[in-house]
């Protein structure tokens, strides 16, 4: 398990070691002086020779790029061009809003997929089944950015039951955590049903019945732990992709996570932000994804020991 | 594998041959440990013959069929191919020999239609068949193989195990190779559909002078198709010779006790005799047995197994067994008793 | 489930099947097992042989209750020491599974949960059917992995099942079945995924089991050969219906139905020192959908004649049984003088 983990962390900084270095290409491709695109339009021709001798830019591009490292490793990106403080501690304190947004979203995703998975695999390919898994496919194919326009408009504008945006009390988690999350519901919905069929099928729920285990022991001590092996690898990179994917619907919804921060950089030329932003992005989904590595290990023992 | 310009009786020869795997399940941290699966493998195949590969699970057949085909490195040791036709032929060698494998459900792509599974060796070497007779020949390899032209269009998926083997026998054969290696080509199969494969394989030899690896765990498979045959054993030949001196005589203890473990069809009519048990469970490639990789579940076992590697004895006209108490034209005596198994 | 039979069964058979008929749901016509009907008594070791495709293992699920989904009960009884177990629209009564019939299947690397360790299989049977505490649990466990012929087996019970070899594999599915010490061990299949030295270890020890627990056995292979080496009477099986019934010997020496003789004409061994390659039957087994008028061999017989496709045969009581046990056969033919050799082996 050990050398398991091991690898698995140092696959984890390679990636981010990857995702960093694409920041300092996309950065150094873009027309213009790199050390004015971070200081913004307002900079002084002073200020921009400084920083462009803090970067190296009047040395060779690899040079550069060790600079840019050890910017990374002391985690300085500068400061942001429109608030002229450190760009990642700007980032940094969006992150909880992130988080719980994420979190909000996932739970719902879990319960729903918990919910009509077992309810779904109960009777496999009945009318109910086929119908409800069709439903599952539409909805999921639905664009997320229009769904999140129809709920604002049909709760807010219409019913006006639902607070209109910004991350204010519990009612104003609900749209956005649904538009973020309906997809994901829909595919982990699915696979959860897929994955109970399977198990309710397979040889050794079989051999426990024929044991003469109660019905209850077989889905708790067999079922349970292989259902969740497909749910957790799934699940798991869509956490990460709940925290890192939700630009659009945090700019829908006006919430002060790292979603809207990346996209207000963007439109302000405030590199700096963007920067800082797709660290933390990378950083965060590589972390979730170890993590959910981990667990997958410790749930699968062929994982973790391989095949004899 | 190389050409060669001196005309030799065998299509195929392997001499000597080494193969290692990386074991990753063997002592990880970041440097997975080298094991042995081939221990130094010798065989030869004549053309137009088929060979017979008798092993059970773990002995490194697998490992020996990819090697021969070229699929899998080698550490040292050599394979030699000859073709029958002379220099100057259009034709890659690579081609010359093919595979057809144990598992029907896997072996065929699901998205693609027969004709397309059966004609992609063409596709790849266009010089082997001009386009224009693709269809021509398509619809000969299907009659061939036994199956009506219609299946051409279909999918894997709408074919039964047995139909699929045949399909992919048919695309070994379509690009006119000398040696087909069949590995478990029908231990899949149930036991009707396994004789109608088999007797296939022998109609096609005669038809085309096709030489066969045949790789089994079944004795009667391998008994059914074999001229000679070879007994495998972690990695290792441990008996060869021509099929009727094998079975009916062998020499070495493994392939005694092989024989020995298949049941009797009326077991009251001869006495109760002690059948040579097998004893125990096949030994790790990573850490064999010193001297004689059998002695340790072999009856006979003594000091010398453990010391010294058993020689190769010629025990009968072309039939071998490494095991230093098979003696020259007898079959193996078992603590002085003849062997009556 | 009613206490251990004491004088319930009427004739001491232990295991009676009836009448059984298994038919895919929705699709009542379509039968998987159509009217089959044998008995196992105390202490006897009786197989089940067919092709695949004969309905074999659905006989095994069947005494279970074990159907998977599309299929299901349509017709006929089990009885066990006397009381019913199986019935169109009962489910099977608790303490039956496990305690009194246990199963070992085919495929262990499929039968044995992947994710829960080997030592925790086999215990569990026995907090649950035996109510004893894991500690005792644990300790009966070493003592059956040891009596299967597992190698140190202490070690062997935080062990995963893909940790094992298959042979090790199938020794704990048989540790697992004899736990609870039931009156009836089905093996379905059991040696076909392992190598043939490996089987003959397996058998091997089924047999002595058997023999020290005194334990009745239904044997389900297509192996004719093997059966010789494990039961006394035998059930031949084909599309799903019993062809031929009696003890081995009568079977084998006389078989009085076509299509055992092609069984054993297709059936491999070796004795007397000599390997003697068998020579499979023309065609293959009818799947449940195939619809085939009176005889369900009838297309692949050579003996078949008009009376084959008109009627179906019923079981046909042979009178020269030598062996104690009766001899019958379903073939219009059954007993008659061959008009061809078709003795094969």
């Amino acid at each position: 398990m050990i050398a398991y983990v091991l690898r698995r962390i140092v696959f984890s900084v390679i990636v981010i070691l990857v995702a960093v270095s694409t920041i300092f290409i996309v950065v150094r491709s873009l027309p213009g002086n790199p050390a004015q695109l971070l200081l913004g339009p307002d900079a002084t021709p002073a200020a921009i020779a400084r920083l462009a001798r803090q970067m190296g830019l009047d040395r060779g591009i690899f040079v550069q790029y060790g600079y840019f490292l050890r910017d990374v490793l002391h985690l300085d990106f500068g400061n942001s061009s429109q608030f002229g403080q450190p760009a990642l501690s700007i980032v940094m304190a969006r992150v909880p809003a992130s988080l719980e947004l994420a979190g909000v979203s996932m739970t719902m995703v879990l319960i729903v997929a918990f919910v009509l998975g077992p309810l779904l695999a109960w009777r496999p390919d009945s009318r109910l089944d086929q119908l409800v898994s069709g439903a599952l496919m539409f909805i999921q194919g639905l664009p997320g950015f229009w769904v999140g326009v129809i709920l604002l408009l049909v709760l807010v504008d219409n019913l006006r039951l639902l607070p209109p945006g910004g991350r204010s009390n519990w009612e104003s988690f609900i749209m956005p955590a649904i538009t973020l999350g309906f997809p994901f519901a829909c595919v982990l919905a699915r696979l959860t049903r897929d994955g109970f069929v399977d198990v309710l099928q397979s040889g050794y729920v079989r051999t426990a019945r024929a044991k003469g285990l109660s019905e209850w022991r077989v889905l708790r001590k067999h079922c349970l732990r292989n259902m969740l092996i497909p749910i957790v690898t799934v699940g798991g990179v869509q956490l990460g992709m709940l925290f890192s994917g939700a630009a659009i619907v945090e700019t829908i919804f006006n919430w002060p996570g790292i979603g809207q921060s990346l996209l207000n950089g963007i439109l302000n030329d405030d590199y700096a932000i963007v920067e800082a932003d797709i660290f933390v992005f990378a950083v965060g989904f590589v972390a979730v994804n170890f993590i959910v590595d981990v667990l997958y290990a410790y749930i699968d023992p062929r994982i973790r020991l391989g095949r004899s | 594998m190389a050409p060669e310009a001196i005309a030799s009786d065998n299509v195929l020869e392997a001499h000597n041959v080494h193969v290692v795997v990386r074991d990753r399940s063997q002592r990880s941290f970041l440097r997975p440990r080298e094991v042995e699966i081939l221990a130094g493998v010798s065989l030869n195949l004549g053309r137009g013959e088929t060979l017979g590969l008798l092993g059970e699970s773990g002995c490194g057949k697998t490992t020996l069929a990819r090697s021969l085909c070229g699929l899998m490195p080698i550490q040292s040791g050599s394979i030699t191919f000859t073709s029958s036709l002379g220099r100057g032929s259009q034709r890659p060698p690579v081609l010359a020999v093919q595979m057809v494998f144990q598992d029907p459900f896997g072996s065929l792509n699901p998205r693609r239609r027969i004709r397309e599974i059966i004609a992609e060796g063409w596709e790849i070497n266009p010089r082997l068949v001009p386009r224009h007779s693709w269809e021509d020949r398509l619809h000969s390899l299907m009659r061939d193989v036994g199956l009506p032209a219609e299946h051409l269009h279909r999918f894997p998926a709408a074919l039964s195990g047995g139909e699929r083997q045949r399909v992919a026998i048919a695309r070994a054969l379509a690009v006119d190779p000398e040696v087909v290696i069949c590995d478990e080509a029908v231990s899949a199969l149930d036991a009707s559909v396994k004789a109608q494969i088999i007797e296939l394989l022998a109609e096609v030899q005669a038809r085309t002078g096709v030489a066969y690896i045949f790789i089994s765990h079944d004795t009667s498979s391998v008994r059914r198709l074999s001229d000679r045959v070879a007994v495998m054993y972690l990695g290792k030949i441990v008996e060869s010779g021509p099929s009727s001196s094998v079975f009916s005589s062998p020499a070495h203890p493994y392939t005694m006790a092989l024989l020995a473990a298949i049941p009797r069809l009326r077991p009251w009519r001869s006495r109760a005799e002690q059948r040579r048990l097998v004893a125990g469970e096949v030994p790790s490639f990573a850490n064999p047995p010193s001297g004689c990789r059998y002695r340790t579940r072999c009856w006979m076992a003594k000091e010398i197994c453990a010391q010294f590697e058993p020689p190769e004895v010629e025990v009968g006209d072309g039939h071998v067994a490494a095991c230093h108490f098979a003696t020259a034209q007898q079959p193996v005596p078992a603590n002085g008793d003849t062997v009556a198994l | 489930m009613p206490e251990r039979a004491q004088s319930k069964a009427e004739d001491g058979a232990l295991l009676r099947i009836d009448g059984l008929s298994v038919s895919v749901s929705q699709q009542p016509g379509m039968l998987v097992l159509d009217d089959v009907s044998f008995t196992i008594g105390r202490g006897e070791s009786v197989a089940l042989v067919g092709e695949s495709g004969s309905g074999k293992s659905t006989v095994a699920l069947a005494v279970l209750d074990l159907l998977p989904a599309p299929l299901a009960l349509s017709s006929g009884t089990i009885t066990f020491a006397g009381a019913p177990i199986v019935r169109p629209g009962h489910a099977i009564p608790q303490g039956v599974r496990g305690k009194r019939i246990g199963i070992v299947f085919q495929d262990p690397l499929d039968a044995l949960n992947p994710t829960m360790r080997v030592g925790e299989q086999v215990a569990e049977t026995l907090t649950e059917g035996a109510g004893m505490s894991s500690r005792q649990a644990r300790a009966r466990t070493v003592e059956l992995l040891a009596e299967v012929g597992i190698p140190q087996p202490r070690d062997k019970l935080r062990v995963y099942p893909h940790e094992l070899s298959g042979g090790q594999r199938q020794r704990v599915m048989i540790a697992i079945a004899l736990a609870l010490e039931p009156d009836l061990l089905i093996a379905d299949e059991p040696t076909t995924a392992l190598d043939v030295t490996i089987q003959r270890q397996v058998i091997d020890l089924l047999l002595r089991l058997r023999e020290a627990r005194q334990m009745a056995m239904l044997f389900i292979s297509h192996d004719l050969p093997l059966v010789a080496e494990v039961a006394s009477r035998v059930v031949v099986l084909y599309g799903g219906r019993v062809m031929e019934s009696g003890s081995v010997r009568d079977v084998y020496e006389h078989p009085a139905s076509p299509y055992t003789t092609g069984l054993i004409a297709a059936s491999t061994s070796f004795d007397e020192a000599h390997l003697v390659v068998g020579r499979p039957i023309r065609g293959s087994a009818p799947s449940p959908a195939e619809v085939i008028p009176g005889c369900r061999f009838h297309p692949r017989c050579e003996r078949a004649e008009e009376v084959c496709v008109l009627e179906r045969p019923m079981p046909r009581l042979l009178p020269a049984s030598r062996f104690g046990e009766r001899h019958e056969a379903a073939c219009h033919f059954a007993g008659m003088p061959d008009r061809k050799e078709a003795h094969g082996a």
